[in-house]
This record gives C-alpha cells, structure tokens and sequence, in this order.
C-alpha cells in the first residue's frame, strides 16, 4: 500500500540546544520546595549566630576596652575571661549545629535528586526530552552546589566572627576540630561533598530511603571521625619544635590546645610535648613523671623555679607546634581533599547516568 | 493560561454529513466512508454544492487513521461523486439523479418478482437465500486466489501512488 | 526514509534476552502498531528507540540515520512513556513550563490551547488529574513538541473507553494537522484497524509479522474445503493455521497470488485480529525470511 497522505517530513536540522537558563529554570520548578527549605535552615542558623554574638562581642569590647589583650592578669580581666568560660553553650550548639549542616543537604538535597527521578519512574520523562541526560545532570548539580557552597560560606564565615572572642582568650581556638569544619571554607567543602555523595548513592542505588541512610552514615560518620581524630593527625604533620615555652604545669604527650594556654603566640597551636635528657636522649612517659615530680618537689628559694631546675639538671622541655600563620595552609589541604572527592562523586554520578540503560 | 467556561465559544458550524464505523462488519474502514457518502446521497442527505467535513474533523469524531480518511474521499473523487479544491475542501460534484434512482427502482422490483420468488419456491429460507447471494455475487466479482493480487493492483492504480 | 531501522538488534538483562535479532525497517509516515503479548519485549525495542536502553546487540536508527537516543534524535522525537510518568507534586501549569524549558521546539500557545479543550486546570497538581487527564497532558506535551516522530507505550492500557477515544482522538488529529509517524505498543489487537497502517508483531522478543497492514490482509486468505484434501492444498501454499472439522477443513494461507484455488474450495478475506492471532499461535510462524533454528523452537515450545 502507498500512502496517500502527503507526508511532510522536512530535513530540519536540529537547532541550538537548550540555553542554560531554561535549565535553570526547570532546576527551579523542580526542586523549588527543597530551595526554600535550604534557604530557610540557612537563615536561621545565620540569624542565630548574629543574635548570639551580640553579648559577646559586647563582653569583648569591654575585655579590648580595659587593655586586657596585652595583660591578662589585670583583675577586671578575669573577670570578663570567666564570663566568657560560662557562656560558651549557645557557640557550642552553633558549632554542632553547623556539623549537621552537611548531613542535611546531603540526606534531604542530594540523595532524593535522581533516586526519586529513578524510583517513581520520571527519568522516562526527563531523559527523553529534547536535552541530554548528563546536560540535565550537571546542570542541577551545579545550581545547586553554588547555591550551598555560598551559603555555607556565608556561615562558615559568621562563625568565624563569633568564635574570634573565645579564640582571642584562649578558651576556643580555630584549629580545635570543631571550629576547624566549620569555619572559612570547610563547611561549604563537607556540603559539597555531602551533596555530591547523597546524589551518587541516590543514583546508584536507586531507592530514595536507602541513599537517604547511607548518605547520613557515611557523612554522618565521617564528621564524627573527623572531629574526634582525623583533624588532629592532620595538624600533627610537620609541627615546629620549641623549647622556649614553659607553661605553669607542665604536660607531656598529646597536648592539642591552643598556643595561648602555655603563655605561647595566639592563635598557635600546640600538638605535643617530651623532655629530652642529659646527652638529648628523649624520655619516655614514666622517666618524664619522674622529672616532674622531682622538679615540682625541689624547693623553690628566690630564683631557682622549674626551669632553671630543668637546665641545671640538663634536662629540656619540648613542645612541637603550629604557628597560626599556617592555619590558612591545612584548611585549604583540607577543603581540596573534600572538594577532590566531590568531584569524583559528581563525575562518578554523570558517567552512571549516562550508562544506564 | 485560562480557561473561558463562561464565555460562549463560537458556534461550531453544524457538519454536512455524520459517519459511522462498524469496527467488526469485515468492511474496511475506507469503504464504509465511501458507502455512507453514496447512501447519503442516494437519499438527498447529500446535495450538489455541499462540502464533506474536512479529514481533521472526521479524524477527531471518529478517532481514525488520516490516511483512511483520504483514501475515502480520493475514492470518492474517482468515481466523480466530488470535487477536491485545493485550499478550500472536497464538495459534492454529483446529484441524486446520477445515482440512476429510477434504475435502482426497477432492478429492486426486478429482484423481487424473479429471482427472489424462485429461491423461495426452492425452499430457501432467509439466511439460505443470503448467503446463496454472496457467494453468487462473489463469483461475479470474480474472486479466485490469484485475482486477489490483480484486484488490489487495480485498487491502487485507481487510489493513485504517492 | 525509514523512521525506525534495526539490524539485527538484541537486548539482554541480566541473563534474559528481551529482544532477539529484530531487524526492522519501518517506513516514514505511517501509525505504526507493536503488537504482542506482555513480556515479548515491545516495551524494549521502544525504549531502544528513544535511547532509553542501549542494545547488546546490533544497531537502531531512527528518522534515517539519526542514532537512537542522540541529541539530534532526543529533540525530534517524542516518547510517553507507560503509565504516562509526570512530576505528580508539580501544577499542570509548571509540568508545561518544564516542558517548554527543556525543548528547543515547543509550542505554548498550542498546548494551552489542547488542555482549554480537555478541560485540565492549569492550577491542578498533575498528581491530582485522573489517569486518563494525566495520559491527555503527557500526549498534549509531546505533540506540543513539534516531533517527527511520536512514540506511545501501551497508551490505552488504564484508560476507560471513553479517555482511549479521546486520546487516540488526539493523537489522530495531531496526525492530520502535522504528519508526523507514530509508533504505539498494544496488547490489545481488536480495534488496531482503526488507527494503523502498519503492523509488527512481536512475541518472545522476536519479529513474527511486519509490514503494511492492507498488504499482510491482501497477502493472506483462509480457504475452506473438504477435510481429507486439506493436507493436499495446504502443500500448495504457505500455511499458517490449519483448522479441521469432521468433513471440512479451513487452512490460512500466505499467498503470493500465484496458485489456484482449486476446485471445491473456497477462499475469504482474513480480518487482522484473526491473522495476528494466527501467527502468535505458532512461533514457527513468521514473516521473515528463515525458519526459526529447531532447538529455539523447543524453547518456545516450553515457554509456552
């Protein structure tokens, strides 16, 4: 049979792809819920910290005011310095609420982006109009990670402005793990990763529930191993040694505290302490007992206090440290490893989508 | 975007002509287009002057293939009972009189008072007497194996190639 | 130009073989049938035609050379998908805007002119529509893509009567107003006349019947006669089914228009259904030149 109809079938080549707005815009209609919602969460922790930092930094002015920087010891001192021991526990919810921060974009943003597309079987939709699935992929990605990598900042950011108080009075310090994901880039560098792992596994998997709680095991547990060991032995790496610093009680072993509580530079901190004995042989944890209790059990007549003691007795105090002009060094090490891997998952998740037939 | 449920939409201009499909008489779709237009015409539905509805409006209330459509109408067009105006439509070419109403009349009568009262007198009752018919009438038509090829030819030749 | 070209296309999931060496070549401009029972693979071979899966075998080209799922491809053709998948939580009106966003052609004012004469709410959450309005806002989306080529898995299969009509209604008119090709999988073969003028039959991810459908009634006859010169006759054609009784028999027949009928018999038209029922009756069957290899056809005896 021949047809009859007249078949208009012209040679149209295919016009310009999809512009990048109209991307944009459909990244928008879709996800415009879970946008907002960011954007509430946002906001809330930013009006937190400014609404928090208003007594501090209030209590700071006076503590600038009444020349406390420089001495410390000046009665008036101590008493600000108390104030601001006993009012940490609105910054501490502000520093874990911030770890949380990550978790949340990856388990509610990343994880139901294509697992819900692949669960309910919209992909049939998407990925057959006139754009290429990785096209759509990225385009999303991209939003969204600049949307989150700004805001986190802008977080990151505040919460460097509330913490300078305590760090300046030793009692918090910027390299303390907690401080150290939060602050300048590492919350937006933990967000994007989880971002970018919730949409893997959310492609991998499949099924919007299971990437949901494998996305929050994984940077949930992470955070936590980060926090409680990773951020340490990375600032371990290639510490300074001093014997210059003579704190009031002597420690030895991990110390892991600010400079600034060993009468050290501000903004320094400390990683570890030993002695070393007659002939520069390093004392091990019970010879190093030994000493201090002798130190601290010789008499102290006029002059001689423990470090005129320590040098009498050939012996010498240790301590390896950061300076803070290298703070800047392990947080960018640190963002570009979990911005490294976000990368890889974001690369990782386009190739899945391509190839999945 | 609206939706204008209170204000009148235009009228739709009521069509000349209404079909209907048997999906399971065994005719083809095309035909019983064609059939119904003859009939129509036969019994003064249809006028001289009169424009079929436009294939799109066939193809919606009926909800069939657009070829079947103007497979119909090109058939139509080839006995010379319309006219296709480029641009404007297929209109009605012939009038009832062409059909040879009077003609019709006379075989009816014919048929009845001859053949008809002869299958009866055999004994043939209604369904005898039809099928009887088919079968003759295929014969007529000459409906062997081999002509089925030569009759589709001949069907396509009249349909026109595209 | 062909609009779907196959050679020797095969698909396999895991250790199943969905499709089997489909070669197709489907000419531009007709309404495409793909008929089949469920699970013989149509919903496959389609997907393979949009890009959706990529064959293990073989190749498939579509609106000429075009290969399946490329970019050039992605925007000329248009797919609704089984169960017609749409964002449930999103307005009709923002399911449109996304459409229109993610297409280089499409025509606003035509699909908000299409759901003004399906009365579907533009304010509506899709999830909200019935399933036979959430099926008319898929198609209305597609065609008012501008395509070439329009395909439809399993359209009709949730819709009551009166949303099939309408929908194949829609689809009809988009035909006459743009002629665009169609390709539209079903299970149900009755009512195929209607709508197509081309035909593949698919069972058990193999082509068992292709072509045009006035061709395939105009190449087929049933012929009757006396039981005991069945056998006989039957030598004389290609047989497809032999159905005896006590003293009369009636064979369906391929026939190349050469043979004579002989004497005694008789011979009729075949309806589609009767003649897709036919074939997918015997899997030995087939429109294609070459037999089925004899142990694959003990595996479809025992699949049956």
């Amino acid at each position: 049979m021949t047809t009859v109809a007249v078949v208009p079938v012209s040679p149209r080549r295919h016009e310009h792809p999809v512009p990048w707005k109209a991307m944009v815009r459909v990244t928008w209609l879709q996800r415009r819920s879970t946008l907002i919602g960011l954007l509430l969460v946002f906001v809330a922790c930013a009006v937190a910290i400014v609404v928090g930092q208003a007594g501090t930094h209030a209590t700071y002015a006076s503590f600038v005011a009444n020349g406390c920087v420089q001495n410390r010891f000046h009665v008036p001192c101590v008493t600000f310095a108390n104030w601001f021991a006993e009012n940490t526990d609105l910054f501490s919810a502000m520093v874990i609420a911030l770890h949380v921060v990550p978790v949340v974009i990856g388990v509610f943003v990343g994880a139901p982006l294509l697992s819900r597309e692949l669960e309910s079987g919209t992909f049939r939709f998407t990925w057959t109009q006139g754009v290429s699935r990785s096209r759509s992929v990225v385009t999303t990605l991209v939003l969204l990670a600049l949307f989150v990598a700004v805001a986190t900042c802008v977080l990151g950011l505040l919460l460097n402005w509330f913490a300078h108080p305590f760090e300046v009075i030793g009692i918090e310090s910027q390299w303390q793990s907690g401080l150290f994901d939060t602050t300048g880039p590492m919350l937006a560098a933990w967000t994007l990763f989880g971002l970018t792992l919730g949409t893997f596994l959310g492609a991998l998997i499949g099924r919007t529930v299971a990437a949901m709680a494998l996305t929050a095991a994984i940077v949930g547990g992470l955070l936590v191993a980060s926090f409680v060991w990773l951020v340490a032995r990375l600032e371990a790496i290639g510490a300074l040694a001093t014997n210059r610093l003579m704190p009031m009680g002597l420690n030895v072993g991990q110390l892991n505290v600010p400079g600034s509580q060993f009468n050290g530079p501000i903004g320094s901190w400390l990683v570890r302490a030993w002695f070393t004995g007659p002939g520069g042989k390093r004392l091990d944890a019970a010879a190093a007992s030994n000493v201090i209790g002798r130190m601290y059990g010789a008499p102290a007549n006029g002059k001689v206090g423990p470090s005129r003691w320590l040098s009498v007795h050939h012996y010498i105090y240790w301590v390896s440290y950061q300076p803070a002009s290298r703070f800047w060094i392990f947080q960018i090490i640190a963002a570009a490893i979990l911005i490294g891997m976000a990368a890889l998952l974001a690369f990782a998740t386009v190739r899945l989508v391509r190839r999945r037939a | 975007m609206t939706i204008d449920k209170e204000v009148c939409e235009p009228e739709a201009p009521v069509p000349s002509m209404v079909f209907r499909l048997e999906p399971r008489s065994g005719v083809p779709t095309y035909l019983q287009l064609v059939h119904q237009v003859e009939h129509a015409l036969r019994l003064g539905y249809l006028i001289h002057g009169d424009q079929l509805p436009r294939v799109k409006d066939v193809v919606a209330s009926l909800s069939i293939n657009p070829n079947t459509v103007l497979k119909a109408y090109r058939d139509l067009e080839q006995k010379g009972l319309t006219i296709g105006r480029p641009g404007q439509g297929t209109f009605i070419e012939a009038s009832p009189e062409t059909v040879g109403l009077e003609q019709l009349t006379s075989l009816r009568r014919s048929l009845a008072s001859g053949w008809l009262k002869q299958a009866a007198a055999a004994g043939l009752d209604e369904q005898g007497t039809i099928a009887l018919f088919m079968a003759a009438l295929r014969d007529f038509r000459d409906r062997p194996v081999e002509s089925r090829s030569a009759r589709r030819e001949a069907r396509q030749r009249r349909v026109g190639a595209a | 130009m062909n609009v779907v070209e196959t050679s020797g296309l095969a698909k396999r999931y895991r250790r199943t073989w969905a499709l089997r060496d489909c070669n197709l070549s489907v000419p531009a401009g007709r309404i495409v049938a793909l008929v089949g029972p469920n699970g013989a693979g149509k919903t496959t071979l389609l997907h393979c035609a949009v890009g959706l899966c990529t064959a293990t075998n073989g190749n498939i080209t579509v609106l000429g050379d075009l290969g399946a799922g490329s970019l050039e491809a992605l925007e000329r053709v248009a797919f609704v998908a089984q169960d017609a998948p749409l964002h449930k939580y999103l307005s009709v009106r923002s399911m449109v805007a996304v459409a229109r966003n993610l297409n280089p052609r499409f025509d606003q004012a035509q699909a908000e002119e299409r759901l003004r004469g399906l009365e579907i709410p533009p304010d509506r959450k899709v999830g909200k529509l019935s399933g036979g309005q959430q099926a008319q806002l898929a198609l209305t989306l597609a065609l008012a893509r501008d395509p070439d080529l329009l395909v439809l898995d399993e359209p009709l299969a949730r819709l009551d009567p009166l949303a099939r009509h309408d929908f194949m209604a829609l689809v009809m008119a988009g035909v006459a107003a743009s002629g665009f090709s169609v390709i539209f999988s079903s299970h149900v073969v009755s009512e195929l006349e209607r709508f197509a003028d081309y035909l593949i039959v698919l069972a058990n991810g193999r082509v068992q019947m292709v072509g045009d459908i006035d061709d395939l009634l105009t190449s087929h006859a049933v012929l009757s006669g006396p039981a005991e010169e069945s056998d006989l006759v039957g030598e004389q054609f290609t047989v497809v089914q032999t159905r005896k009784a006590t003293r009369h028999a009636e064979i369906l027949v391929r026939t190349t228009g050469e043979s004579r009928l002989p004497s005694g018999w008789e011979s009729d038209d075949v309806s589609l259904e009767e003649l897709v029922l036919a074939y997918l009756r015997d899997p030995s069957a087939s429109m294609l030149p070459g037999p089925l290899a004899t142990n694959e056809l003990e595996v479809n005896e025992v699949a049956r």
